[in-house]
């Protein structure tokens, strides 16, 4: 019997708003872009028995489920992680319905700033412990500034200069420039003003962090043959990997055992054997970028680029659509489109492999989703179109 | 010295760090005596920071506390601009550096550079950061308030 895949059958969001502009609550974003996603699927509320979102969502699994009449909730779940769960979440979803857990799991995460501490400011609550009570005192607290440090390495490493990473920021903002839905369309981004941006943290600059954003998405989560069954289109979760390297506890971890990477060395490796599918394979990369550097360190591991010639690449458009080899970040994603914690760049690689995008890579088969590039915890995933 | 590098007590509401931490409240205690130590596993003599209650290598659950530096080498840096805090918003951006002691078996340690190579104060691109990675510093102490001590380091 041919092994029952997970696969994804519908994808949504909420309407994306800049920080502290939605009218409404994250709760009510997050409603929105799971009725979004479902309708998108053709399955009823009725049918959901999962969700799954990430640490720290304002709106948990068992909140939202209730809000939503979730009539039995067979499979609840939180990613132990943040953005770089993206492909996790769906992993995770995977999982419980190959296995018979549940048969309708919905990825979900609605992130609103602008009503939610943000992420960038000093939450001052309690006492700094474990591992951030050796790096808050020193003012390396927000996630930018615990990042910060790690880039710097992997540029020093590289030969590079703190500038390298903006190929990465200019893609995303081109995107965006096709992409009616992004925060940033119609605000297009060169270099000069790129290299004329303020510093949040050296070596990152403000187009380098991400869009804050009030903002939702989702996506949901079925058996191929459950699909199948109603008739429903289907982009198949060919595989995955999630985890982290040695000593990686917190995002930042000056004692990681790698230090200066992106976390994919071994977690690349494992997933192109499990999968039987290489870079070469792949038509579009969407990689979280938060925050550039890191996406470079990224794309090297995970085999686009030989270490060190990402920056190289990047200058010379290979991450752009409709020319660049490695079209990456189609939507405009963290930096351009909205930073959804990096689950909008799930809905784009879906829409990629339907022929929806605004940004269409031609004949887009296969795409690598990667969350969280740098952070503790990463994860990576293959998905691919057209074969159920 | 006289004041801290970062604002006194800063920032303001920012949590001081759990000096009562069963695993690493007695590292701070060291701190106050001016002794910069590590962990080093009574087993297999890895050093290991931050205090964990077990080596992470043998799983060895006994240790001693190893003095290291006080010299050691910046192995990475960055220099926050943007106030994460309401009391960083009138002050000029800070270094943050990632340091290897001496006799730390590379184990590092975060800290702030409180001299750097010109002044950080002064506007900031001065500061060439990458070419600071690499240079020795010294550990300086640096007591904030009567509640605890920071190891700080200054450029050898």
């Amino acid at each position: 019997m041919a092994t029952d895949h997970a696969c994804i059958v519908g994808v949504g969001e909420s309407t994306y708003y800049r920080r502290a502009r939605s009218p409404v609550s994250a709760f009510r974003l997050a409603a929105d872009a799971v009725r979004a996603a479902l309708l998108d699927a053709g399955v009823g509320i009725e049918e959901v028995d999962g969700l799954v979102s990430y640490i720290r969502e304002r709106t948990p699994v068992e909140v939202l489920a209730a809000g939503l009449g979730v009539r039995r909730l067979r499979f609840a779940n939180s990613w132990s992680g943040g953005g770089g769960g993206i492909a996790a979440v769906a992993l995770n979803a995977g999982m419980a319905v190959t296995t018979g857990a549940a048969d309708v799991v919905v990825c979900y995460r609605a992130i609103c700033q602008g009503q939610q501490p943000r992420l960038g400011q000093v939450r001052s609550d309690g006492t700094a412990t474990g591992t951030d009570a050796f790096l808050a005192p020193f003012g390396l607290i927000t996630p930018a500034q615990r990042m910060a440090p790690k880039a710097m390495r992997y540029l020093y490493d590289n030969g590079l200069d703190l500038d390298a990473a903006a190929p990465v920021a200019l893609a995303s903002y081109w995107h965006a420039q096709h992409n009616p839905r992004a925060l940033m369309y119609g605000r297009p981004l060169d270099l000069d003003t790129y290299l004329a941006s303020r510093w949040i943290v050296k070596p990152f600059r403000l187009y380098d962090c991400a869009l804050e954003s009030d903002a939702a998405a989702a996506f949901v989560v079925v058996r191929e043959s459950w699909a199948a069954a109603r008739g429903l289109r289907s982009v198949r979760i060919v595989g995955g990997v999630q985890g982290s390297d040695a000593r990686q506890d917190v995002m930042g971890s000056p004692n990681a055992e790698r230090y200066a990477t992106a976390g994919f060395t071994e977690l690349a490796r494992e997933l192109y054997e499990k999968t039987g599918i290489g870079p070469p394979d792949l038509d579009v990369l969407q990689v979280y970028e938060t925050f550039g550097p890191m996406v470079l360190a990224a794309v090297e591991e995970l085999g686009f680029c030989a270490p060190g010639t990402a920056a190289e690449a990047g200058a010379r458009g290979d991450f752009r659509w409709p020319d660049g080899p490695l079209p990456l970040n189609t939507s405009g994603g963290n930096l351009a489109e909205a930073y959804v914690h990096g689950l909008e760049l799930v809905v784009e690689a879906v829409r990629q492999l339907r022929g929806q995008s605004h940004c269409q890579v031609d004949g887009a088969r296969r795409a690598l989703v990667a969350g969280g590039p740098g952070a503790h915890l990463v994860s990576a995933m293959i998905l691919e179109g057209g074969v159920a | 010295m006289t004041g801290t590098y970062l604002p006194h007590g800063w920032p303001d509401g920012l949590p001081d760090p759990d000096l009562d931490d069963l695993d690493a409240g007695d590292w701070w205690l060291e701190c106050a005596r001016r002794r910069l130590c590590m962990q080093r596993c009574s087993a297999c003599g890895t050093v290991r920071f931050p205090p964990r209650p077990l080596c992470h290598r043998c799983l060895g659950p006994s240790w001693w506390w190893q003095e290291v530096g006080p010299g050691g080498e910046i192995f990475s840096v960055c220099e926050p601009h943007y106030p994460a805090h309401p009391s960083l918003r009138d002050r000029p951006p800070y270094l943050v550096v990632l340091v290897t002691p001496d006799g730390s078996g590379g184990e590092r340690l975060v800290g702030n550079l409180v001299n750097g190579p010109g002044d950080p104060n002064d506007p900031a691109d001065q500061v060439d950061l990458l070419g600071l990675i690499g240079r020795r510093v010294n550990c300086q102490w640096e007591p904030v308030a009567d509640r605890y001590t920071l190891p700080q380091w200054r450029l050898a």
